[in-house]
Formats: C-alpha cells, sequence, structure tokens
C-alpha cells in the first residue's frame, strides 16, 4: 500500500516534470498563437473573477470578525488591520485564489483535456501536423501564469477591503485607521512575496491538469478519475510549495 | 515501372504482453487505394497510427521519400503528417469549434492563406459532398454521417500525398456509406493514394485497387478485388462471414 503510493507519487512528479520540461522546449522552439492565450486567459482567468471576489470577500469578513473579537479581550483590537493585512498579503490570498483555481481551472482544464483525448481530438491534433503543446498545454500553461498573480492582487484588494469594512462596522475602527495601517504595514518585499508566489502556485495547477488530462484512459471513467487526482494534487502541491516559497522568502529577507 | 510510395518492413507490435502484430509487410504503390482488411481486433488502425508516429512500433521498418521514419521524433512526424494524413473513424472533429473553424484549421496552421481564400475554399469543398450551408453548425449538430465527411474533408484540404482511411464507413446507413465511396472514388480519381482500413468488404472491393487480408498479425493474402468474388480464398470467406479471425 505505502510502496504503491511512493511509486504512484514518484510517477506522478516524474510526469509532471517531463510536461514542464516539454513545456519550455516547445516555448522556445515555437510560441503559441496569442489568441489562443488570451482565450485561455478568459477562460480560465476572467470567468474565475466572481468565485475569487466571494472567496476574498467571506474570508476577509470572518477572519476579521475572529480576529477582533480574540484580540479584544487583551487590548489588541487596533492591531486588526495590521494583522489582516500581514496575513492576506502573505498566505490567505495567494493561497485561498491558488485553491479556489486549483478547484475550478484545474478540474476544469483536466476534464477537458481528458475529454479531447478520449475523443481522439489530441490525436487528430497531432494528425493535423501540429502540437498539442502548442494549440492545448502552453496556451493553458501561460494563462494560469498570466491569471493567478492579478487574480491574488484582486483578492488581496477584496479581503482588505472586507477587513476594513468590519473593523468599521464590528470592532468600530474608523476606515481611514485601518487604511493608514495597511499601507504602512505592507512593505514592497511583503509585496512581492505575496506577488511571486501565484507564479509558482499557477504551475502547480496547470501542469497536473495537463499532466493527468493528456494521460486519460478507461474513457468517460478515466476524465472523472483525472479530474480528482488534478485537483488533489494541485492542492497538495499548493501547501508543499508554500511552504518552501515562505522557507526561501525568509532566508533572503530575514528581518521582515 | 511503378513508384513505391511508402514500404513497410517486418513491422511487429505489441501492447503489454499482448503481440498485435508479429510481421506486417507490404508496399504502397503511388497513386492505388490500398485495402487492409481484417476482423475486429486484429490491429487493423494500429498500422495506418504506426504509419503517421501516433503509435510507436516495436520493431521493423517504415520507409517513406527513401528514408526511414519509424524512430522519427515528434518535430519530424509533424513534418511527414503534412504529407500523409489521417482520416478518424469518428472524425474526430474539435467539438469547441464549427464545420468552418475545423476545416480552416489545418489551412491556417500549414499556409499563408488569406481567410476570404480559406472561406472560399473550404465553401467549395462542402458544396461537393453535399454540405452546403453547415459552415456555422458544430460538430454535435451535426449526424454521424455528416461527422465522418466534415473528417475526411479535414484530413484532405491541405492536399496530402497519402490518404489513411480508418474505417470511414463504420456505423453508417447505406446512403451514407454510398457517399463516403463516391468522395473516396473522386479522391483516387484526382490521383490520391490512399489506405483503406475496413470490415466493409462491399465498399473495399469498390474502391481499392488491392486487398490485404490480415490474420494472427500476418499479412495472410493478398489479392485484386476483381480475383476475390470468383475464388476460393480467405478473402472470399472473410466476405461471406466464413472466416474466423
Amino acid at each position: 500500500m505505502v510502496t504503491d503510493l511512493f511509486k504512484i507519487s514518484l510517477d506522478t512528479m516524474g510526469g509532471l516534470a517531463e510536461v514542464f520540461m516539454e513545456s519550455i522546449r516547445e516555448l522556445k522552439r515555437k510560441r503559441p498563437k496569442s489568441s489562443d492565450v488570451y482565450t485561455q486567459v478568459y477562460n480560465l482567468g476572467i470567468q474565475s473573477i466572481p468565485l475569487i471576489a466571494i472567496t476574498a470577500l467571506s474570508s476577509g469578513f470572518v477572519m476579521t470578525l475572529q480576529f477582533g473579537l480574540g484580540l479584544e479581550k487583551y487590548g489588541g483590537k487596533p492591531y486588526v488591520p495590521k494583522v489582516m493585512s500581514l496575513a492576506i498579503f502573505l498566505e490567505l490570498s495567494p493561497v485561498f485564489t491558488a485553491l479556489m483555481c486549483a478547484a475550478r481551472v484545474g478540474a476544469g482544464v483536466a476534464s477537458e483535456i481528458g475529454s479531447m483525448k478520449v475523443t481522439q481530438q489530441i490525436d487528430a491534433i497531432r494528425a493535423l501536423g501540429s502540437s498539442p503543446y502548442q494549440k492545448i498545454y502552453l496556451p493553458r500553461i501561460l494563462a494560469c501564469l498570466i491569471s493567478f498573480p492579478i487574480l491574488t492582487l484582486l483578492t488581496s484588494f477584496l479581503a482588505l477591503l472586507a477587513t476594513a469594512i468590519i473593523a468599521r462596522g464590528e470592532l468600530g475602527l474608523p476606515f481611514l485607521f485601518s487604511y493608514q495601517k495597511i499601507v504602512t504595514t505592507i512593505t514592497p518585499w511583503e509585496f512581492i512575496s505575496g506577488f511571486v508566489k501565484p507564479f509558482g502556485f499557477a504551475l502547480c495547477v496547470a501542469l497536473p491538469a495537463c499532466y493527468f488530462g493528456m494521460n486519460v484512459s478507461d474513457g468517460t471513467k478515466g476524465v472523472g478519475r483525472a479530474t480528482t487526482m488534478s485537483v488533489v494534487t494541485g492542492s497538495i502541491l499548493i501547501f508543499i510549495s508554500d511552504y518552501f516559497m515562505t522557507k526561501i522568502y525568509w532566508i533572503i529577507y530575514p528581518y521582515s | 515501372m511503378i513508384d513505391i510510395l511508402l514500404e513497410v518492413k517486418n513491422l511487429q507490435k505489441s501492447f503489454g504482453n499482448k503481440s498485435v502484430h508479429n510481421d506486417i509487410s507490404f508496399k504502397l504503390y503511388k497513386g492505388e487505394c490500398l485495402g487492409l482488411l481484417g476482423g475486429s481486433g486484429t490491429g487493423k488502425s494500429v498500422i495506418l497510427r504506426a504509419l503517421i508516429g501516433l503509435e510507436k512500433i516495436n520493431s521493423g521498418q517504415i520507409i517513406y521519400e527513401g528514408q526511414q521514419i519509424q524512430n522519427f521524433n515528434e518535430d519530424q512526424w509533424q513534418h511527414i503528417r503534412k504529407k500523409i494524413s489521417y482520416v478518424f473513424q469518428n472524425g474526430a472533429l474539435f467539438d469547441s469549434l464549427t464545420v468552418k473553424e475545423n476545416l480552416a484549421y489545418p489551412l491556417r496552421e500549414h499556409f499563408n492563406l488569406t481567410e476570404t481564400e480559406i472561406a472560399s475554399k473550404i465553401k467549395i469543398l462542402l458544396g461537393e459532398v453535399g454540405l452546403e450551408n453547415t459552415e456555422e453548425l458544430y460538430p454535435a449538430e451535426l449526424s454521424g454521417g455528416m461527422q465522418k465527411r466534415v473528417g475526411l474533408l479535414r484530413s484532405i484540404i491541405f492536399s496530402p500525398e497519402i490518404i489513411l482511411f480508418d474505417e470511414p464507413t463504420a456505423g453508417l446507413d447505406p446512403f451514407n456509406t454510398l457517399n463516403i465511396q463516391k468522395t473516396i472514388l473522386k479522391m483516387k480519381s484526382l490521383g490520391f493514394t490512399s489506405v483503406f482500413v475496413s470490415h466493409d468488404m462491399p465498399t473495399a472491393l469498390a474502391v481499392c485497387d488491392r486487398i490485404l487480408l490480415i490474420k494472427n498479425g500476418k499479412i495472410a493474402e493478398e489479392a485484386l478485388p476483381e480475383d476475390i468474388e470468383s475464388s476460393n480464398s480467405s478473402l472470399r470467406k472473410f466476405m461471406d462471414g466464413t472466416l474466423k479471425l
């Protein structure tokens, strides 16, 4: 059982590395058509905005309320905007955005590619003398790399807005006070940390989605399995890579 | 002397422990339509897929334009696939694209044509196979026969040298089967070379110049269509349904 799990994990990591290397090779050889990338930015990025907005606002509301009520006992209420802005920029926003995208984008891409594989559309692309990497995989990977940082920024903005609203409505902290605390707390380094992570998370979502999609077998049953594996693998990779990216950030910038 | 366009020598293919082809050898001559017949599961489609690199073979040679192509990498295969096209059994149309976009796909990928030229070419071709006014329809809005004809057009629209037909008449009613037959015969008259894989004997007899029977992973028999009906060969028995493959 454990041996099987280890073998499957190694196989998956090898497969993901292969997809990553092949993507880079294809990108060096020829760039995918910009119209294909724009279409995917719309499908995977812009259409994710409502989901991201709901996640950002609700997590901002709830976390501010929890922190506010918790810190109030110790007279720490004025620190809520500061604590929240750090939490949002460094962790909540990149991770929540990536997890929501792993669910929506990862599942969508894996099932779409899997269905194309089952109905021989991927073979048809190859048979017509083009590369599935150029037409299918690369536009989706690049669209994730473009969309995730922007979506993360949007999440941060909306979550901070939610913080300011709850801080004023529930904790009695003026809007301007929250704004000043947020602006003075977030340094360029924190901003960069929050902005760099989404690039890594984009790969954590896009690569498993493409890999499991392109390796679908067993018809529709296989498509379902690939979709599940894509979301599970993407989510696990987000958590693992988050640790290492945070660690690297603290090594580079230890006194923040 | 007739030119050999493509040659397969001692092709072997297995999936895991299951051997599909033990020793397949044949030649494809310029301008001919070669039929590959055999029962279900005898690996007819596997041979076609191997000819354009969609399936790797275990051993043997595939010789095209004087060079062995069986070990080509994906970039090299892309070059070959502009000259050898594959007509998929189910059409394999891109379901997110309209008929027009499906047909325009290979033209936009490989040729520097204007959109007007592409639209005009598509309109003419669709008219020739009785699919007028279907440009803006999606594959899901077409019948099985129409999808196969669009798939066939998409494979020949860039004028390949060789066309590989993978069961183009499977699952079609007699009217649509006849339509496909006519299209193949028309392409043959235009000089296209093709390989026709099927177990539809009447169509094979109508369109093929030579027919090979695959049995037990080997070419069991080769015959001319006109000789089959009058003989007592395996192909005749296959046609009558008395040959167990």
